[in-house]
């Protein structure tokens, strides 16, 4: 385990080593702590884990965990400004509650729907004169109805045993309210558009949610700083992680009360009268990871996914390797 | 990863056209301690984390990864070893790897299921 850490110095960073870990050792021992956890946002810790399996999760997070989103839109009347592509490229981008753990990738040539690979959508919209608006009324969203075309609009048509296994509550967009195209007096949208499983790497629009990490900052103070010094090495470090206490002889001297909020900005290094002071350094077996969902997934379905496409990856190797190793075995 | 301009779906191994998921590449230098493996269809995310887990066997001598050329998917993985054969030692490295990842998965639901039992976790957060 590389209990090692990174030193952040005014120009570069320089790897720190810990003497006593092993060169080859095993990291079975690794603990995750969860710190705060949502529908949305999760944020955990993954201790003695090395950085190659955090990254990994995060670039699978970011490329192979699937979702639902639209992708084909058969435009039958537009008159509205908003042209064409413009219109479906939005489509795609709504977000859709609809789980992606029921259904399938759709196959390359495929060229029928099917009701396990597809979910197929409505949007049929007309402005036309609001007859309750005043004669006096200026305000165009009261004189129309219908003026603005909400994701509110977007109607789900089931196909296929899709009512058997869906309710149309789980099949609406995440948000009611997205703004899809704003028409005038008489114009009129219909299209059908259907959504399919894909993955991140393919388009953005697929992708579940974000993902980041950092590793835990550490602050030491090298030296007693105090007074004036002291609330300004406060102001250098994002707020809360120093507190300014007054000593048993009446002196305010600078404390570290939790590096892990810092944002680690090496803004002391501007000022030479408290540079010397502190010691700043990166713990790098100590991972802060966050996930961010803005799909049908929650964050913690999402990180449990990417893990067990990770799995899926080593046991597809582990299954090629096999079948060498028993290839070889006959010849 | 996709494939195709559509992209719509990850493929498998077993499509009449596709390359092999792992290949050993022939000649000078390779034997049956020192190979030099070519994992199709992969990219940092599986050749960084298994350059790590082989890195701590104890019978390798010399293992690195690279991908020869971005717009091709496809990791080169080069093993060295003194005594155990090359394809033994990724076999077993990717068992580790799996464990491992099998592991996390374990805690995480762990940690997940017991924060939703002591919901207090959820303050940060206005609820829905």
């Amino acid at each position: 385990m590389d209990t090692g850490r990174i030193k952040l110095e005014e120009f570069q960073l320089v790897p720190e080593h810990d003497l006593e870990s092993p060169a080859k050792g095993s990291d079975h021992d690794g603990i995750i702590k969860l710190m705060s956890m949502d529908d949305t946002d999760m944020e955990l810790d993954f201790i003695g884990f090395h950085i190659s399996i955090v990254n990994a999760y995060r670039r699978i997070i970011l490329a192979e965990v699937a979702t639902m989103a639209i992708e084909k839109v058969y435009m039958y009347n537009n008159t509205s400004i908003v042209q064409d592509e413009v219109l479906a490229h939005r489509l795609g981008l709504v977000p859709l509650k609809v789980d992606p753990r029921f259904f399938e990738f759709r196959s390359k040539d495929e060229k029928e729907w099917g009701a396990q690979d597809s979910v197929k959508y409505e949007l049929k919209v007309r402005c036309s004169k609001n007859p309750q608006a005043s004669d006096k009324e200026t305000n165009p969203d009261i004189l129309y109805k219908d003026r603005k075309v909400l994701s509110s609009s977007l109607k789900w048509i089931p196909f296929g045993n899709q009512t058997d296994i869906f309710q149309e509550s789980s099949m609406q967009p995440l948000h009611d309210d997205i703004l899809l195209a704003k028409m005038n007096c008489g114009h009129l949208i219909n299209l059908e558009a259907y959504a399919v499983k894909g993955i991140g790497s393919d388009h953005a629009k697929f992708q579940p949610g974000l993902s980041w990490y950092r590793l835990l900052p550490e602050i030491k103070l090298v030296r007693e700083v105090e007074g004036e010094d002291a609330l300004l090495l406060q102001k250098c470090f994002s707020p809360g992680v120093i507190d300014i206490i007054t000593t048993s002889e009446g002196k305010n001297v600078a404390k570290v009360n939790d590096a892990r909020n810092d944002a680690c900005s090496r803004n002391v290094f501007q000022y030479d009268n408290i540079k010397d002071s502190v010691k700043m350094t990166r713990k790098t077996d100590h991972v802060i990871f966050y996930v961010e969902s803005h799909s049908a997934l929650k964050s913690h379905e999402i990180l449990d996914e990417a893990v067990s496409i990770m799995i899926g990856k080593c046991d597809l190797l582990l299954a090629e390797i096999e079948k060498h190793l028993e290839m070889d075995a006959d010849t | 990863m996709p494939i195709g301009a559509d992209g719509f779906r990850l493929p498998t191994v077993n499509e009449p056209g596709s390359k092999n998921k792992l290949e050993m590449i022939r000649g000078a230098g390779q034997d049956e301690y020192c190979r030099t493996f070519v994992i199709n269809e992969e990219d940092h995310t599986l050749g960084n984390a298994l350059k790590h887990v082989l890195m701590q066997h104890p019978a390798v001598e010399v293992c690195g990864y690279t991908v020869p050329h971005p717009m091709e998917r496809s990791i080169h993985v080069r093993v060295q070893t003194k005594g155990v054969p090359a394809i033994q030692v990724l076999h077993q490295s990717l068992t580790t790897l799996k464990n491992q990842n099998q592991m996390v998965k374990q805690l995480i639901q762990d940690e997940v299921t017991r924060a939703a039992v002591m919901h207090w976790l959820y303050p940060r957060f206005p609820a829905k």
